[in-house]
């Protein structure tokens, strides 16, 4: 442990803990656009930065380790200094809510009471258009932190996004202007779950207001798509009971907010007419008629019993789904050998 | 390109991550402008990701444009001579060769040739000598001694940055800092030039001084001649180095951008701590250290030095050159008895390149030393001299200058990627600015840029607006 003072006060923190979550832990909150606790320490975007006593300029909070005897001052003139930088964000922000997401700096901007004095005559970005269905992006929404670049690379590993050229021609675009569909993208979402201003999104949001996601009830449970069992908040709309998206927390085990393309994204079979809610067995006329579980397996069972008298074991394989978990996967193996009496055990995971 | 048969380059190019800047120059030299398609191939050769390629190629200026495109320079000083960007051609921020200006660069070739006018050490001949038998304590008293300061404008002791090298585990790495970019700036041309030898005899020195044979010198795409000026010297003296040509930059040449750079990422600012003295090229400890300061070290060892500097004469002067002059000479002086008088009456000075300020003339008898400048709000910098007539207007000055510093940002800080750009169309009359605001945004610039780029470009804004504060009332 190390001790450090922070507008006077001490505090106690971990050797080697960067000093904004040091300061968050001890009640003293500094804004941050371009920190992701995921990602490796960056200080692009300064709203963060505090004066450290001895230190030439003020520091960038989330990228600087606490050190014994520290005095750090958070607010006086690194508070002006933050404004000033939230400002000159502000000058080339030119569009604020592409598709309905929360937008930090915003946030960041009305706490502050910072407005832009001026846009800048060369904010406008060249736009992005993507025939993929799940994702959109609008550069003249990003800040340039650098965040969905670097989950890719850091996170995803893979090749994305990239940040292009420098100075006012910079900005943030899947590799080499391509469709997301034309790259190494998974459509995992990740980018637009780190993007602080919104500025990628999820397509089935395009025109939803800027308070959308506040409006929705957040329903934590585990998703069905695997065994890993990621944990998900679905967000569902209570006034028309349906789920409009899924989004992930970076406290939950096992995934730690991170997911898959299913996990994000395929969720609509939720609502979809042809979804089956009751077990269903064919009766004399031909016909699928609901029926109770009990009934359904019984039916199941003496079918595959049948089988089996009539054709022998080596007759039936079982093949799996790729949703079931690894204890479920045990059960039907164990069916399929001391029931049935047969080896042919299969899950298409493994195809 | 036909991406089932990628041009055969690609596989004989070596696939270190090291080696990508250097690989896509030759692409560029060898097949063509780096294209989407090539740079996926060349990602592909070396197993990098294709966005880790993308973000490299479109970091610097040159790699996707063709080798023949005509490169003609709007810096400040070809700018005030004249400079006109014609159709085909390409603007570039500066080509270094301000001496010379109207600059135009075609090809490897400046247009019109290339001439020295030089004084002093410059014009002695360059031989090829074997370096004296210095302790390495022996060399940092040396050092200390003449007060030495790096030559690449930031002042800091060599002898303190070579002792700290020094101090940290082996293995080490030197690398000579040949990317001069500041507008107005090219003593380390001259030097390159006319004499390699004396700058290998300042690298040799580092090297033992280091006990390392880990040899680099970072130069600038735009200086062909003095590339092979160094490569010639270096097969001549049996001295291992290896030259990494970059490709359009000027904030490679801050060192821990330049380390990047090297290391096969687009060339942006490290957060400080680690220095690189501690953890630099590849993590290991580096010396970085500027040209001239190299041939520096070299005459204090060989015990032929005198205090003084090169200085980079240009703009409305006789005889625009590079000459060798004390640390304590004048505007006046550099004017009259070095580059054979002004051409014109005199309107302002930039005393050591873009970021270093502008003085008014009222300044001329001001020695150019960094206490003396402080007084004026400016500084000695990189000592890039550059006299501009009453002629040519202040404000397109300062308004070229903060173009320079806007086009040239990495983009990485809020402060720099936004500020730089503001104050430049703030001072071409595009943006209406109160002074209150400006203020406040070159206090943010200064205190929380990453580099050196976003905190110094302040300095000719605030320098401007003293001496010249009248023109900037209305």
């Amino acid at each position: 442990m190390v001790e450090l003072t922070v507008d006077g006060r001490t505090i106690q923190a971990t050797e080697g803990e960067l000093l904004v979550h040091a300061l968050a832990r001890n009640g003293v909150f500094v804004p941050t656009l371009c920190h992701d606790a995921k990602l490796d320490p960056y200080g692009g975007c300064r709203v963060c930065v505090v004066e450290v006593e001895g230190a030439p300029r003020p520091v960038p909070s989330c990228a600087t380790r606490v050190a014994e005897g520290m005095a750090v001052s958070t607010n006086g003139r690194a508070a002006k200094l933050r404004r000033t930088l939230t400002e000159m964000l502000l000058t080339e922000h030119l569009n604020a809510n592409p598709g309905g997401r929360p937008n930090e700096l915003i946030g960041l901007a009305e706490e502050l009471g910072a407005e832009a004095p001026f846009v800048l005559p060369d904010a406008k970005r060249e736009p992005y258009e993507d025939r993929n269905r799940l994702m959109g992006y609008d550069p003249d929404a990003c800040i340039l932190c650098n965040r969905c670049v670097r989950y890719t690379q850091e996170v995803m590993q893979c090749s994305a996004l990239s940040l292009e050229g420098r100075g006012a021609e910079a900005r943030i675009v899947p590799t080499w202007d391509r469709s997301w569909l034309d790259t190494e993208c998974e459509l995992c979402g990740g980018c637009l779950s780190v993007c602080p201003t919104g500025a990628i999104y999820e397509k089935f949001e395009e025109g939803a207001p800027a308070e959308h996601e506040v409006q929705l009830d957040k329903v934590k449970t585990t998703c069905t798509f695997c065994g890993v069992g990621c944990q998900v908040d679905l967000n569902v709309d209570r006034d028309q009971n349906r789920i409009v998206k899924v989004t992930s927390d970076p406290s939950y085990l096992p995934n730690e907010g991170d997911l898959c393309v299913k996990g994000r994204f395929a969720f609509n079979f939720v609502h979809h007419p042809d979804r089956l809610t009751e077990p269903l067995v064919r009766g004399e006329d031909g016909e699928l008629h609901e029926t109770s579980w009990e009934h359904a397996l019984a039916v199941a069972a003496e079918g595959l019993k049948g089988v089996r008298d009539r054709h022998g074991p080596q007759s039936i394989g079982f093949l799996a789904s790729a949703r079931l978990t690894m204890e479920e996967n045990f059960l039907i193996q164990k069916l399929a050998r001391t029931v049935i009496g047969t080896n042919s055990v299969h899950s298409c995971e493994a195809t | 390109m036909d991406v089932l048969q990628p041009p055969a380059l690609l596989n004989e190019l070596p696939k270190e991550r090291t080696h990508l800047l250097d690989n896509l120059g030759r692409i560029r030299r060898e097949i063509g402008p780096v294209t989407p398609e090539l740079a996926d191939a060349l990602a592909d050769a070396m197993n990098l990701r294709r966005g880790d390629v993308h973000e490299v190629a479109s970091f610097y200026s040159y790699l996707r444009v063709p080798l023949e495109t005509p490169r003609v320079c709007t810096g400040p000083v070809c700018d005030c001579a004249g400079a006109r960007i014609g159709p085909g051609e390409m603007e570039v921020a500066c080509l270094g060769h301000c001496d010379l200006a109207p600059v135009r660069l075609e090809g490897e070739e400046i247009a019109g040739g290339v001439i020295h006018h030089a004084n002093g050490f410059l014009l002695e001949p360059d031989e090829a000598r074997a370096i004296p038998d210095v302790s390495p304590d022996e060399l940092v008293e040396m050092l200390r001694e003449a007060a030495l300061t790096g030559m690449g404008g930031a002042g800091f002791p060599a002898w303190r940055k070579w002792e700290a090298v020094r101090a940290e585990p082996a293995p080490r790495v030197v690398i000579v800092n040949a990317d001069e970019g500041e507008p107005g700036t090219f003593k380390d041309r001259y030097l390159m030039e006319l004499r390699p030898h004396l700058v290998l005899e300042g690298l040799e020195l580092a090297l033992r001084f280091c006990e390392t044979e880990h040899a680099y010198v970072y130069v600038r795409e735009e200086y062909a001649t003095s590339r092979a000026r160094l490569e010639a010297a270096a097969a001549q003296r049996g001295l291992a180095v290896e030259i990494v040509v970059g490709a359009g930059s000027y904030v490679c040449g801050e060192e821990s951008a330049m380390l990047e750079s090297m290391e096969g990422r687009r060339g942006m600012p490290r957060l400080r701590p680690p220095y690189p003295a501690q953890h630099g090229y590849l993590g290991l400890p580096t010396l970085i250290s500027n040209v001239e300061t190299f041939a520096h070290v070299a005459r204090i060892v060989r015990g032929e030095w005198t205090p003084g500097r090169l200085w980079s004469v240009s703009g409305a002067v006789a005889r625009p050159g590079c000459y060798e002059a004390p640390l304590d000479v004048t505007s006046r002086q550099l004017i009259d008895e070095y580059a054979g008088g002004a051409t014109g009456e005199v309107g302002a000075i930039v005393p050591g390149g873009a970021a270093s300020g502008i003085l008014p003339p009222a300044a001329l008898d001001v020695p150019l030393t960094r206490e003396a400048l402080a007084k004026w709000g400016c500084g000695p910098g990189s000592a890039g001299f550059q006299v501009f007539p009453a002629t040519h207007s202040v404000q397109r000055l300062l308004a070229e200058t903060m173009r320079f510093f806007a086009e040239e940002s990495c983009q990485k800080c809020t402060p720099c990627r936004i500020g730089n750009r503001a104050l430049h169309h703030a001072f071409r009359g595009e943006l209406a600015m109160t002074r209150e605001k400006m203020d406040e945004w070159l206090e943010a610039l200064e205190q929380t840029s990453i580099c050196g780029l976003g905190q110094a470009s302040p300095i000719p804004v605030r320098a401007a607006l003293r001496h010249w504060e009248t023109a900037w009332s209305s």
